[in-house]
């Protein structure tokens, strides 16, 4: 028993870096778990991975100008990922194209653009830092800014809540009357997604970023019935998956980033597989 | 009161509402007719504030209520029928405030009303059709306001349901409340309603609807021209002969009477004003 035990706390307790993933990747599934499961539910898993995406060239940019320096980066992919949220966000309004195509499209823009950068003035190294992370070399001030981060989000979580649900669930009642505007619901959650975003590529990269995000959400989506019981269940598959990816990434040697994110996935598919048929029952009602 | 002075709405070269100016006094029901793409549901939207009106403006002395012609709450939420009808609260709880113990039992009355305080703790999901009219019938109870707003709240729903409706729109007026619905059964606006504005595009019409409705209505084109659309009972309500029984036997005379008494008064061309409110 205790050999297991020494399996699971022994690298954590060994090694510094270790002790600087866990803590990171752990304040990452407080802020980022709240952030997916609303995604989920209002339909907008997709714009996620968009704005992960977007944030690249903003980064990029902050990292050929500060180098691989904390403020720079992610100040950078902040302006990047609510520049792209912005653009998208009139185009759908303006012109006849719908949320996602505009996301696509403005997305697809800054991930190439984020790439030609890289490789015209960066080199492949700081490519691969970039789509992939590493939460391995994630260092205290970086600590800093994910916990912010998601203090920061649990704190408007708490303060928006009623008015988010509602206007996740049920837009058009929250917008009649002539009250004050509701507008501040989804930019603030924007803004929010797009903040957890650029603390998860610290540690994740762009290009998982949002694993930790969506995949704990739709784990609770099937195996929660309620809104705080979805909440609980994605902050708890996003804090197993991460201590378990670390410890797998350890032993195997692989990339931690991925082994997060694929632990999760395993949850995903076990929770997939645990419950089926229940998209059949939830039937809309035909009016 | 709820009204509009001189409102217009375009949507982009389309014009869907030109000029409409009219008021809608408290402690009358007041209907809106006219054919399908007369600007009905814009004329709604527009007084909800849910419409930005291209020219004119919207006036109202109070908290609105609209409820809109198709449910347009996400089915799959999770969310339970008793917080649903409970999200009725916001405009008096807003983020923060705290859901006091009347609020619950207000929620509770309401939903024993339209006969789903056994779904209570139902997720949203497992409601059908029908019963989501009554859910969202039950959160207009919570919701309170003095004006209530209606786009066809009486469209595929069952003889019950409707009857539930209309008992409701009668105790509301009787409070004093300001109530506008969209109807299609024009029998039904001339047996139950005492003020009514007729919908081309513009407003064709106005007053008691003995007065604007015995030609029946506009065509959509707003040409003038003597097309009869012959809607009435099109769009629901077809089950009126049902109604007009039951409620000359069994309802309480308290509604049922003064709403004869209010329809069938010939000549009543301007609408009572100024009710208790």
């Amino acid at each position: 028993m205790s050999m297991v035990w020494d399996l699971i706390v022994g690298p954590f307790s060994e090694f510094d870096f270790m002790r600087h993933a866990l803590v990171g990747s752990l304040a990452l599934s407080i802020g980022c778990t709240p952030v997916g499961v609303f995604l989920l539910l209002r339909r907008m898993s997709l714009m996620g991975d968009s704005l992960s995406h977007a944030v690249l060239p903003g980064a990029a940019i902050g990292y050929l100008i500060g180098g691989l320096s904390l403020p720079w980066m992610a100040g950078g992919g902040m302006v990047a990922g609510l520049l792209v949220a912005l653009l998208a966000g009139l185009s759908s309004r303006r012109t006849r194209l719908d949320e996602g195509a505009s996301f696509a499209g403005f997305y697809l823009l800054a991930l190439a653009g984020g790439v030609v950068i890289v490789s015209k003035w960066g080199n492949s190294v700081d490519l691969m830092h970039l789509l992939f992370g590493s939460v391995l070399a994630v260092d205290d001030p970086s600590l800093i800014l994910v916990a912010a981060i998601a203090t920061v989000t649990l704190l408007w979580f708490g303060w928006h809540y009623r008015g988010l649900v509602l206007d996740s669930a049920d837009p058009t009642f929250l917008g009649h009357g002539h009250g004050k505007s509701v507008m501040r619901y989804h930019l603030g959650f924007t803004v929010l997604t797009v903040m957890n975003l650029v603390a998860g590529f610290q540690a994740m990269g762009t290009l998982m970023a949002v694993g930790l995000m969506m995949l704990p959400a739709a784990t609770a989506r099937l195996v929660a019935r309620t809104l705080p019981g979805m909440l609980l269940v994605a902050w708890l598959v996003a804090s197993a998956s991460s201590v378990i990816g670390l410890l797998i990434s350890y032993y195997l040697a692989c990339p931690s980033g991925p082994a997060i994110v694929l632990t999760a996935g395993i949850a995903y598919l076990g929770a997939l597989l645990a419950t089926p048929g229940q998209a059949n029952t939830a039937k809309t009602p035909a009016l | 009161m709820i009204g509009c002075h001189d409102l217009s709405v375009h949507f982009g070269p389309n014009t869907a509402l030109e000029g409409v100016s009219a008021t809608f006094a408290p402690g009358v029901l007041s209907a809106v007719v006219g054919p399908n793409g007369g600007g009905k549901t814009t004329l709604l939207r527009a007084l909800a504030g849910l419409q930005k009106a291209s020219k004119g403006k919207v006036v109202c002395d109070g908290p609105v209520a609209y409820l809109s012609q198709r449910p347009e709450t996400d089915h799959r939420f999770p969310m339970c029928v008793e917080e649903y009808v409970l999200t009725g609260t916001w405009r008096r709880t807003g983020d923060a405030r705290r859901l006091g113990r009347n609020e619950f039992d207000r929620a509770h009355d309401a939903l024993c009303r339209v006969g789903l305080a056994d779904k209570r703790a139902q997720p949203l999901e497992v409601l059908s059709g029908g019963q989501w009219q009554r859910a969202r019938f039950a959160r207009l109870i919570v919701e309170d306001a003095p004006i209530v707003l209606l786009d066809e709240p009486l469209t595929g729903i069952d003889v019950p349901s409707a009857e539930l409706l209309l008992a409701l729109l009668d105790q509301w007026r009787n409070e004093g409340r300001t109530v506008v619905t969209v109807l299609h059964d024009l029998p039904l606006v001339l047996e139950r309603l005492s003020y009514v504005a007729v919908m081309a595009g513009r407003l064709v019409a106005s007053g008691a609807p003995a007065e604007c409705l015995h030609r029946g209505l506009p065509s959509a084109d707003s040409t003038g021209g003597a097309t009869y659309a012959g809607l009435s009972g099109a769009g629901g309500y077809t089950t009126r002969a049902t109604i007009a029984t039951s409620v000359a036997g069994a309802a309480p005379a308290s509604f049922g009477g003064s709403a004869r008494d209010g329809a069938h008064l010939p000549g009543s061309v301007a609408p009572p004003r100024g009710g208790p409110r």
